[in-house]
């Protein structure tokens, strides 16, 4: 197994582990030679929580690589994500010509045995090297435990949820993001915990939010501007069939798309995705049968693709 | 014997609002008014009571019957406002104002948000990009607020319920029996009441003179670190009225200050306030609250009605020696020259501290007030008051 990495510019994966740190404190890395994937799933139960799978293309994130291993030249990683950013973070403040990443076996010496009693084997070692202002060059190296996930169970649960069933697909608007702020009030004001997203392609596209607490309030929240409502035929959602998608919707309608959907989904896990909605380009929500899914893209070029997945709840009126 | 009750039968009990329903129905882009005032509401009681009327809308709130508050929104404050009936009809309704204020709350922090970004581009509209509609339609329908905006509809349907008429008269003023009446701005009270939170005061007393024609009004806090008295500047703008009914030439009024500080939302947005004590001790604190987006609004009155507690005799009297100290030797009074060495008379022994803080206006800027320090003075033996050292 090997792993050797070069970068300049470590703003994309910053950016990206920051939209992220929030939700877990362990994230899985998986290198191939052609892309990194940044996985934070719970390791319980990966199907009850929303998962978030961010990818790269290593080309564009690494200006040379050495990625090798037995298991198909693929290495998962599991580590605690807010010491990577701090790192990530460290170096861009250095003012450095170029970060190096390392995958190193732990020292034998040492404190071994906490190692070994919570599976941290290894080490991603990250250096690099400065002058400060007297001239001198400064190396710094960090070494972050990690934990190098082999056997078939990690593998298991780290399958990415796909999205079968798409019911509805919808292009959200930078200013979406005022729709959380407006959300965010209920968390602390409602005990019920869901929202009920419900949409449909009629008029210029509807999106609307209903909250519920029983003897209190009944709220319903929805966005006023145009939509931009797709085709579910095209799921395939990269920035160019995106564009086409738009296109070939307004000369034909599909006639075996649903004109409206409805899913309810626990709050907390919505407002989750604030920031990533907050802070990318471009923004697709995805309204399947029992999940729904926010496709979203960090800048307008194809470089950094973020999925937030999160399942819906069973929750049906009985006397529907 | 029939569980159900035929309705063709008794055609008296149906209530007239039926067969003429009233229903409310207003609208107005002045949100950060109204959410300011909601949440001044909202430090007496979760819940209140809205009295919809054809001349303004009442929100009444109570705290265990000791103190309580009555908001008065004049129409002029909705660009549209219709209550469909009489002229004397009227909705009661009970509500959980904090759960409204806090609507109102995060619809303003986005108004604000994208009216500052606004400003950088010059095309200024403060608070009129969201329209806010009301919508009641009597008894047993929810109160639905709306707001909208060229972005996001909002719909809020707030169940309501009944709020028996909690009988709360006996602590209204009676206005013809007024023992003290005062007028200040508000912006000096609201320093110095945020001034009492921060050093812990547990009591209050507010200590109202006019002598020879000089008017006074002083703070006097105790708590953990001792007895503290503030000292409200003597200006005519910021003092503007201390009158006291004929024949007392002071008055010394306390409070449970954790109580008392209830007021202090309220009293942050308001820019003049009045204080009422009536012969029977009950205490009103009348703050007008001025809208500043809407020059033409008359303001919003908000009146918190409270209850003092029973006094306490040992402390009164070093107040008013403390007073009369001061009287004494007047040229010391708003200095801080004075001399440590030169106080300790006898007196000092009791080590029991009495601390002063001028609160004073820079004409220009009204931000802060300067607090002088004055040097520690001694007040005989007020021993009950906790010395953590």
């Amino acid at each position: 197994m090997k792993l050797k990495l070069k970068t300049k510019n470590t703003e994309t994966l910053k950016t990206t582990l920051s939209l992220i740190s929030q939700l877990r404190k362990y994230v899985v890395l998986r290198f191939t030679p052609s892309q990194l994937c940044v996985i934070s799933v719970n390791g319980q139960s990966p199907s009850s929580e929303p998962q978030v799978w961010c990818k790269f293309e290593t080309s564009s994130l690494f200006d040379e690589m050495e990625i090798q291993s037995l298991n198909d030249n693929s290495i998962l990683l599991e580590i605690n994500v807010d010491l990577l950013l701090q790192t990530l973070r460290n170096f861009d403040k250095a003012n450095s010509d170029g970060l190096f990443i390392r995958l190193q076996r732990k020292d034998a010496t040492g404190a071994q045995g906490t190692n070994v009693s919570n599976g941290r084997t290894a080490s991603l070692a990250l250096f690099y090297s400065n002058i400060n202002f007297n001239a001198n060059v400064i190396n710094h190296t960090f070494k972050i435990p990690v934990k190098i996930l082999k056997n078939t169970q990690d593998m298991s649960r780290l399958q990415e949820p796909g999205h079968s069933n798409v019911g509805m697909i919808m292009r959200l608007p930078n200013e979406f993001v005022s729709m959380f702020k407006r959300l965010e009030k209920f968390r602390k004001a409602s005990f019920n915990e869901t929202v009920t997203i419900r949409a449909s392609r009629k008029d210029r596209g509807f999106l609307g939010f209903v909250l519920e607490e029983e003897g209190k309030f009944k709220v319903t929240i929805s966005w006023n501007g145009k939509l931009e409502v797709m085709s579910a035929a095209a799921t395939n959602t990269d920035g160019d069939s995106l564009r086409e998608a738009i296109n070939a919707h307004s000369s034909q309608v599909d006639s075996t798309d649903i004109d409206e959907m409805e899913i309810t989904v626990k709050l907390k896990d919505w407002q989750q995705a604030s920031k990533i909605v907050g802070t990318c380009h471009t923004v697709i929500l995805l309204i399947c049968e029992r999940d729904c899914v926010l496709h979203c893209f960090l800048d307008d070029s194809d470089d950094a693709d973020i999925v937030y997945y999160i399942n819906g709840l069973r929750i049906r009126n009985p006397l529907d | 014997m029939s569980l159900f009750v035929d309705q063709d039968e008794d055609p008296a009990s149906q209530p007239p609002e039926s067969i003429h329903p009233i229903s409310f129905t207003a609208s107005t882009n002045q949100i950060i008014h109204l959410a300011d005032i909601l949440s001044s509401i909202t430090t007496i009681n979760a819940n209140a009571t809205i009295s919809i009327k054809q001349d303004g809308i009442t929100i009444y709130a109570s705290y265990n019957h000791i103190t309580n508050v009555h908001v008065t929104i004049d129409p002029s404050l909705f660009s549209y406002y219709n209550l469909s009936g009489p002229e004397d009809a009227e909705l009661r309704l009970g509500v959980d104002i904090n759960l409204i204020a806090e609507c109102f709350n995060s619809v303003t922090s986005s108004i604000t948000k994208r009216d500052s970004k606004r400003d950088k581009n010059n095309v200024v509209s403060v608070g009129e990009t969201v329209i806010c509609l009301l919508n009641y339609q009597g008894e047993g329908y929810p109160l639905v607020v709306e707001f909208e905006d060229n972005l996001i509809s909002e719909k809020l349907e707030f169940l309501t319920f009944y709020i028996d008429d909690e009988n709360d008269e006996g602590m209204a003023v009676s206005h013809d029996d007024i023992d003290m009446e005062l007028i200040v701005k508000s912006d000096v009270l609201s320093n110095l009441l945020q001034d009492l939170h921060q050093i812990n005061t547990q009591d209050l007393y507010i200590y109202a003179s006019v002598k020879n024609e000089s008017k006074q009004l002083r703070f006097i806090s105790t708590g953990p670190i001792g007895t503290s008295k503030l000292i409200f500047p003597n200006e005519k703008t910021i003092l503007e009225k201390v009158s006291l009914s004929g024949d007392s030439q002071f008055i010394i009024s306390k409070f449970d200050f954790v109580n008392f500080f209830k007021i202090f939302r309220a009293v942050k947005y308001s820019f003049k306030c009045k204080m009422l004590k009536d012969r029977e001790g009950r205490f009103s604190i009348q703050l007008l609250c001025k809208n500043a987006y809407m020059a033409n609004y008359s303001g919003t009155l908000m009146q918190f009605n409270m209850l003092e507690v029973n006094h306490d005799e040992y402390m009164l009297h070093n107040i008013l020696q403390e007073e009369a100290d001061e009287e004494e030797a007047p040229n010391e009074a708003p200095t801080i020259s004075m001399n440590m060495d030169m106080d300790f008379g006898p007196s000092s022994y009791n080590g029991v501290d009495v601390q002063r803080t001028i609160y004073d206006e820079d004409g220009a800027a009204q931000k802060r007030q300067r607090a002088q320090q004055e040097q520690v003075r001694n007040v005989g033996g007020a021993v009950e008051i906790p010395l953590f050292l």
